[in-house]
């Protein structure tokens, strides 16, 4: 399990302490252990197709047009690091 | 006048009416109220007088609030004021914009008053997973309010706001008024706009009202409901006339009691009131009969796979670069992602994001995620079939044991989900519920009770507890403070 703890934190991009992947990796298994009801209690064969939120999902279109959008200065208020009008982020393209 | 910190919105907007009272008046009587109480229940995370009273200066001349003071979570974006989701991660966070329900609360003239307490990004049933402080429960600060929206309930409660506004994911409203002794609802999806709500899990989440008795309830969801054109997800379908709603007569309604959420085990004071809630409401001429919901039992289980394979993604965007914290000194994008990431959230948000990913991940996908999509469908139809039979409501405890210890459950987050087994298969379906106070327990915690309805029929749930509340007092109580 603690190699599984470790290859998705690195796919959900946080770093965990060791501390924690222990503790995730035991806390997990519970819940895995738990939420596998549905593969050894249920057999739904074609009863059930999947649904993905409550109401039919149908696309939801609006008119095209142009509105007024906010300035780059409310954009860029809460930047942890910003440039003129850019959030500024360390260099992503290695030398 | 004394103690208006005390009266409903319904009692505060006659006196307004008559001229008898101010705004201003309100607000300095709720805010000193919450200045003495607020020290042990630690509801608020910002509370701003000044703010407040610069807010009633300009009111609109007329509005269904005008004058009243609304709490809000802090998960929904109000402009100019932090908004946090009670992490750490969102530090600082001012939104640029006005959520869709903050701006029709101050159309109808609300006073935008605090932002309230709740579990790091709604994450928990307790609001010991707030990345500041937790919140107490006004009855007992040896317990907690609940959550995920315990400090929205909790300051009703404490008479600390007239009114406040929640989320509800799996529970996050109805539990914690419950736990709280107020009235809480989730609408039904797509009736409340989510625009400027920060997402938890999207297929799921809805925004409700938090108020002393259903009337109140009632009129906050008439303000807040309808469609957006900015929630793609909100449901084009006019909003009904809800305080033409309450009359107290329940004859020839027909309420469903399923027996799933009557088990062996359960507490017997939670038990005991349900039953008494039922044959009060039988006594007032509703048809009681006996349903079914049998896939109730996995209802916890697809939820903890689906609420956190969308927060999975949808808490992706906290990165470090646009808003909020970022770590110190990264050495290159990766490694801001993983520390930001890493230490700016908190436990419970983390062990989300890992199982979410982790139902999503390559070779587990089909057996959890797509697994529990298809059980959802067996609980949506399970709903149905109750309406179809011609039931107008289900009655059920809201919660299967009164307040808890704080630290009772958070060291076990299994125990913890498990709180929530009679709130999450509404959210799953998508259909509305409320849950309002239906006795208290021989220790002196409330109780409460869920009443559930088809979709869009909220109207018909405030008949019902309307009708339940006008013969009885459970909800005139007030915690000792």
């Amino acid at each position: 399990m603690e190699d599984k703890v470790r290859y998705v934190a690195r796919l959900a991009r946080i770093k965990l302490t060791d501390g924690e992947v222990g503790l995730f990796s035991r806390q997990l298994d519970g819940i895995l252990g738990y939420v596998d009801k549905l593969n050894r209690k249920l057999d739904i064969q074609g009863k059930a197709p999947p649904m993905s939120h409550p109401h039919e999902a149908s696309n939801s279109f609006r008119a095209d047009e142009v509105k007024p959008s906010l300035p780059p200065e409310k954009v860029l208020a809460n930047a942890p690091q910003k440039k003129g009008d850019f959030f500024k982020v360390p260099r992503i393209i290695e030398e | 006048m004394d103690n208006l910190y005390s009266l409903t919105a319904g009692e505060l907007l006659g006196l307004l009416d008559k001229k008898t009272i101010k705004p201003e008046e309100i607000i300095e009587s709720v805010y000193s109220r919450a200045q003495s109480v607020d020290k042990k229940i630690k509801g608020y995370l910002n509370l701003d007088k000044e703010k407040a009273l610069a807010r009633a200066k300009s009111l609109p001349a007329s509005g269904r609030l005008r004058g009243i003071p609304v709490a809000i979570k802090d998960n929904i974006c109000v402009e100019g004021e932090l908004t946090t989701c009670a992490s750490k991660i969102l530090r600082g966070f001012k939104p640029p914009y006005d959520a869709t329900v903050i701006g029709k609360l101050k159309s109808e003239g609300a006073i935008i008053f605090g932002k309230t307490n709740m579990d790091e990004f709604a994450f928990g049933s307790s609001c010991e997973n707030s990345s500041y402080f937790p919140t107490l429960n006004p009855w007992d600060t040896s317990r907690i309010p609940g959550g995920s929206s315990g400090g929205s309930a909790a300051v009703v409660s404490a008479d600390e706001a007239v009114m406040a506004i929640g989320s509800d994911t799996g529970g996050s409203i109805r539990q914690p008024a419950s736990l709280c002794g107020v009235v809480g609802m989730k609408p039904t999806y797509g009736r409340v706009s989510r625009y400027g709500l920060i997402a938890f899990a999207s297929s799921l989440d809805q925004i409700g009202p938090f108020a002393k008795d259903i009337k109140d309830a009632a009129l906050l969801l008439s303000v807040i409901a309808g469609f957006d054109e900015k929630d793609s997800t909100s449901v084009n379908v006019p909003v009904p006339d809800y305080l033409g709603c309450l009359k107290n007569d329940v004859k020839g309604m027909k309420i469903g009691i399923p027996k799933e959420y009557f088990v062996p085990g359960m507490d017997k004071e939670v038990e005991a009131a349900a039953r008494e809630a039922i044959a009060l409401l039988k006594g007032k001429g509703a048809q009681v009969v006996d349903v079914s919901l049998p896939h109730t039992e996995y209802a916890v289980a697809v939820y903890y796979i689906l609420a956190t394979a969308e927060a999975s993604s949808n808490l992706a965007r906290f990165d470090g670069v646009q808003f909020g914290y970022r770590c110190e000194d990264p050495a290159n994008l990766l490694d801001m992602y993983e520390r930001t990431r890493g230490e700016g959230f908190g436990a419970e948000a983390k062990r989300r994001i890992i199982l979410g990913t982790y139902v999503l991940s390559s070779g587990y996908y089909d057996a959890y995620y797509l697994k529990a999509q298809k059980v959802r469908m067996l609980i949506k139809n399970d709903f149905e079939q109750v309406f179809k039979s011609g039931c107008d409501c289900i009655l059920t405890p809201t919660s299967p044991t009164p307040a808890f210890k704080v630290g009772e459950k958070s060291a076990d987050p299994l125990s913890m989900y498990l709180s929530d087994i009679f709130t999450i298969s509404v959210n799953l379906a998508g259909v509305p519920a409320l849950s309002m106070p239906c006795g208290f327990t021989k220790s002196g915690l409330p109780i409460g009770m869920q009443l559930i309805g088809n979709f869009f029929e909220e109207g018909k749930l405030f008949n019902a507890a309307y009708t339940y509340e006008s013969n009885t007092d459970w909800h005139k109580r007030s915690p000792e403070l």
